[in-house]
């Protein structure tokens, strides 16, 4: 093709009425003073305004195909090397006359229009590695060149960067199994499979006793294991007046019927409460399709929509909260542009990340520096990496979390912000 | 292969039927976990006497197990049997396996040889997404547990489960897919720091092209692993500056695997992971110096290294310097059943809990196996917590096999007063710190004087399971 693949997309589109779901939000916002009361505990709802956002990470795990998702629709290249499995720009809604929603994810098209999401297209890791194990790795601590570095980027920004309020209990959650590798060394992080669950056992009449036993014993126990014990003591006092499996949702709101959605769900109920976490981690899991992928109605598409689905009830969810909420997502890697011949595509490179949030996310743009899809504009047969994932970081981690010391959380990286937020 | 006469077993320095002080130390680390059984065995032979013993498994009768895992007789079926038996629904198959994995943790006289299969089960890791990897946990891994490390590494490396896990049946002549020897060199032999290039990765990707395995439900053969000529690169290969250029086809791999295996990056690797499963961090250098002497001279023999990590001197050392090992769920789990003798539920309720505790046996998802670090595991208490209170309290309720009788004689004949040191010496090996010792004492002191025993030795119970110092060994 003649080559307008080169252009930055950048900052092209802005639609016309992007910003009548801001404006609802941000009039949620100003009259929210609905801070929870529960019990005899009311939770201090953390200042907004020069303040810090909750940060919600999702992780796409598997290398998501991103060419399936946000599609580049006037790419003949994509067709030729997808003869079966290229989503059709009938199949997309137009984002910006270049890219198109797949219409699997529709429900992420209103929060585009309101200015509230935006994609990051070509994002990745200067790291070549297709293995998912070790890309992870490198994404989640932040050391995308070099060595293996001790803990994740999460957990370095929150080890130098001082909570807005002091607390004991946790910082960062990750509603998952074990700790993920961007929480890990970070003080106050805890892995809590699903928050409906997260309390102390035993009869009601004895529990504050017990509490309070274990307290003292933690208080004397060594590192790390007595702070990681206090800090479940907090936490599970914090988090006890709230209601993770009945809180009612707002009319017209749902999340998907999934273990994804039922974090999602926690997520938002834990930030309504106003609780001093300021990071919280879900996975969205199974997006390695190798085979019988199916974009429209496939394997793929179950994964898309279970997403926008969930990205949509946790914003509609959120109301005027998502003023201090960042929502980010991403995958390790994007996948091949040629179709193997199981219906599916290989491990590849560049992908797509998003970024939600309330006012202050500079939605409703697709931010490329697109590289094209000719053969030779290709990385191994993939989507190239035009901009590196530490540059969406590094700008949620300045503008919006107050990071101390971006050196120390992203070392070695001097990032060039997208205006992605303000 | 060199399986190299043992030495012969002597008493430690202790003697037989004292109780040697590193009992507690060794039935955490060499056992999952203290219990009235391995008290009687370690003082009766000895810390050293009982490790030369475990690792002569026809010594150890193993048959009050293998009699309850009969009552699961696909635990002995083969891939093809499976699949043709329309009764057996193979996820299930999958969920009771890995709550098997927990049955065998606890009842298993080998213990020591359990805790060797936990290790290669982590350093070998594949997902249990198919059954292939519980047929070929019979078949490969448990077989070749305590034999030689070369090989137990060409034993896994062509096995049908890892070939499928890290995509190998991809990997052919002229594209290439670099998963499965980028994760030989980088977890299994030589290590991420390992002297290893990416040109190092692509050539041995070369080398393993053809290795797949049989996906056909009709062949006598399905779910095994296959070389297939026609899909390998007979080309001349350079790894590691050695160069193979015989087109030897399927057998070039084993000469690769066997240079890999006894590469002194290998050695060191391995040996210092197994030092840190064993004794933690704190393993004294001596020990593990000799272990990889001990691999060198006798071509990586397991039960030699094993001997030598957990030898009665390095497990003292730890345990003076007061070096620990926080215990990760699924051995926490085992534990609170050995130490109180409680019956085990089914296999699928034990799968369930160990979910819930974060550790599902064979559900790490990535191929560097369930993690051993400290920071991992410290934050994921509270589940603990919640269990024990459940399983101190079965008069209540919840899915357990066992009641508070099971507990009952722990504490009989003991004055209230008395039960924390008492829990103590017969749940932890007196291993429990005194501060925990005396809030739990002081915890059941508070309580009223008309509370009934049940309620009481649930209390205890839980706190002695949730406390920091059980947590630990």
């Amino acid at each position: 093709m003649n080559n307008p693949s080169k252009r930055s997309i950048q900052g092209t589109n802005h639609w016309p009425g992007a910003h009548s779901r801001r404006d609802v939000l941000r009039m949620g916002a100003a009259g929210g003073a609905f801070a929870m009361a529960s019990g005899a505990r009311a939770m201090a709802r953390p200042q907004t305004g020069g303040g810090r956002d909750t940060l919600v990470l999702v992780f796409l795990r598997g290398g998501a195909d991103a060419l399936s998702m946000v599609v580049p629709t006037q790419e003949a290249a994509l067709y030729a090397a997808r003869p079966t499995l290229g989503v059709s720009a009938q199949n997309t809604t137009s984002l910006d006359g270049f890219f198109g929603l797949n219409e699997v994810g529709a429900r992420l098209l209103p929060w585009y229009l309101s200015g509230n999401l935006a994609f990051v297209h070509a994002v990745g890791s200067p790291n070549p590695t297709r293995s998912h194990f070790e890309a992870m790795r490198r994404l989640e601590q932040g050391a995308m060149t070099g060595g293996v570095l001790q803990e994740g980027w999460l957990a370095r920004h929150l080890r130098d960067t001082a909570p807005p309020t002091p607390t004991s209990s946790a910082r960062a959650i990750a509603i998952d199994r074990t700790l993920p590798t961007v929480m890990q060394g970070g003080p106050a992080a805890l892995p809590i499979l699903t928050l409906a669950e997260f309390g102390l056992g035993g009869p009601p009449a004895t529990r504050l006793a017990r509490a309070g036993r274990l307290e003292t014993m933690m208080n004397a126990a060594p590192l790390p294991d007595g702070p990681a014990g206090l800090t479940n003591l907090s936490t599970i006092e914090q988090l006890a007046p709230l209601d993770f499996g009945g809180r009612p949702l707002p009319p017209g709101v749902d999340y998907p019927p999934t273990k994804f959605g039922q974090s999602l769900y926690e997520a938002a109920t834990l930030i309504k409460s106003g609780a001093p976490v300021e990071a919280i981690e879900v996975d969205s899991g199974g997006w390695d399709h190798h085979g019988f992928l199916g974009p429209l109605d496939g394997r793929f598409a179950l994964r898309l929509r279970e997403l926008s689905w969930g990205l949509d009830g946790l914003m509609s969810d959120l109301g005027g909260d998502a003023d201090r909420v960042t929502i980010v997502v991403m995958s390790e890697f994007g996948r091949r542009v040629d179709e193997n011949g199981s219906g599916g595509f290989d491990h590849g490179r560049g992908g797509v990340a998003m970024v939600l949030g309330g006012s202050h996310v500079n939605g409703g743009v697709v931010h490329s520096n697109w590289p094209g899809l000719e053969p030779a504009d290709l990385d191994g047969k993939a989507l190239a990496v035009t901009t590196d994932i530490r540059d969406v970081i590094s700008e949620v981690l300045v503008k919006r979390m107050n990071t101390a010391n971006l050196a120390v959380a992203l070392p070695n990286y001097t990032p060039s912000f997208l205006g992605l937020v303000n | 292969m060199s399986t190299s006469q043992q030495r012969v077993a002597t008493p430690s320095s202790s003697g037989p039927d004292a109780r040697p002080r590193t009992l507690p130390w060794l039935a955490a680390r060499g056992a999952f976990g203290f219990a009235p059984a391995i008290e009687v065995e370690i003082t009766q032979l000895g810390h050293d006497g009982w490790v030369a013993w475990q690792l002569d498994l026809d010594l150890v009768d193993d048959n009050a197990l293998d009699q309850k895992l009969a009552a699961y007789p696909w635990v002995t079926m083969s891939a093809i049997d499976i699949i043709n038996d329309p009764s057996m629904d193979t996820v299930e198959l999958g969920h009771e396996y890995k709550g098997l994995r927990l049955l065998r943790a606890v009842e298993s006289k080998r213990q020591l040889f359990e805790r060797v299969c936990q290790f290669w089960e982590d350093h070998f890791n594949v997902y249990m997404g198919s059954y292939f990897r519980f047929v070929e946990d019979r078949t490969i891994w448990r077989p070749m547990a305590l034999t030689n490390f070369p090989d137990l590494l060409r034993g896994v490396s062509t096995s049908a489960s890892m070939i499928s896990f890290l995509n190998n049946e991809l990997n052919v002549v002229g594209a290439g897919n670099e998963n499965l020897a980028r994760e030989i060199l980088e977890l299994h032999t030589l290590g991420v720091d390992g002297p290893y290039t990416e040109a190092d990765v692509r050539e041995f990707a070369r080398a393993l092209t053809g290795w797949t395995f049989d996906d056909d439900r009709l062949s006598p053969s399905f779910g095994t692993a296959i070389f297939e000529p026609s899909l390998h690169d007979f080309g001349s290969k350079t790894i590691l500056g050695t160069v193979y250029d015989q087109g030897l086809g399927q057998a070039e791999l084993g000469g690769i695997l066997q240079m890999l295996a006894m590469h002194p990056s290998t050695i060191d690797f391995v040996t210092g992971k197994m030092a840190r499963f064993f004794l933690g961090d704190n393993a004294p250098p001596q020990t593990v110096e000799n272990a990889k002497v001990l691999w060198l001279q006798t071509g990586g023999d397991i039960k030699g290294i094993v001997r030598e990590l957990l030898n009665q001197r390095a497990v003292e050392t730890v345990a003076i310097r007061g070096g620990t090992k926080f215990r990760r769920p699924f051995d926490w789990y085992a534990s609170i059943f050995r130490s109180t003798g409680a019956q085990v539920p089914s296999a699928r309720q034990n799968y369930d809990n160990m979910a819930l505790l974060g550790q599902a046996p064979f559900e790490w998802a990535a191929p560097d196996g369930y993690p051993e670090d400290r920071e991992r595991w410290v934050g994921l208490v509270a589940p603990r917590w919640k269990l024990a209170a459940s399983f101190a309290r079965p008069h209540l309720g919840g899915a357990w096999n066992h009641s508070f009788w099971d507990f009952f004689g722990l504490v009989h004949g003991v004055p209230r007063a008395g039960w924390a040191r008492r829990l103590n010496q017969r749940l932890a090996g007196g291993r429990l710190s005194p501060v925990d010792v005396s809030e739990i004492q002081a915890h059941l002191d508070s309580l009223p004087a008309m509370a009934s025993n049940e309620d009481l030795l649930g209390e205890a119970l839980e706190l002695v399971f949730a406390s920091p110092s059980y947590q630990i060994v």
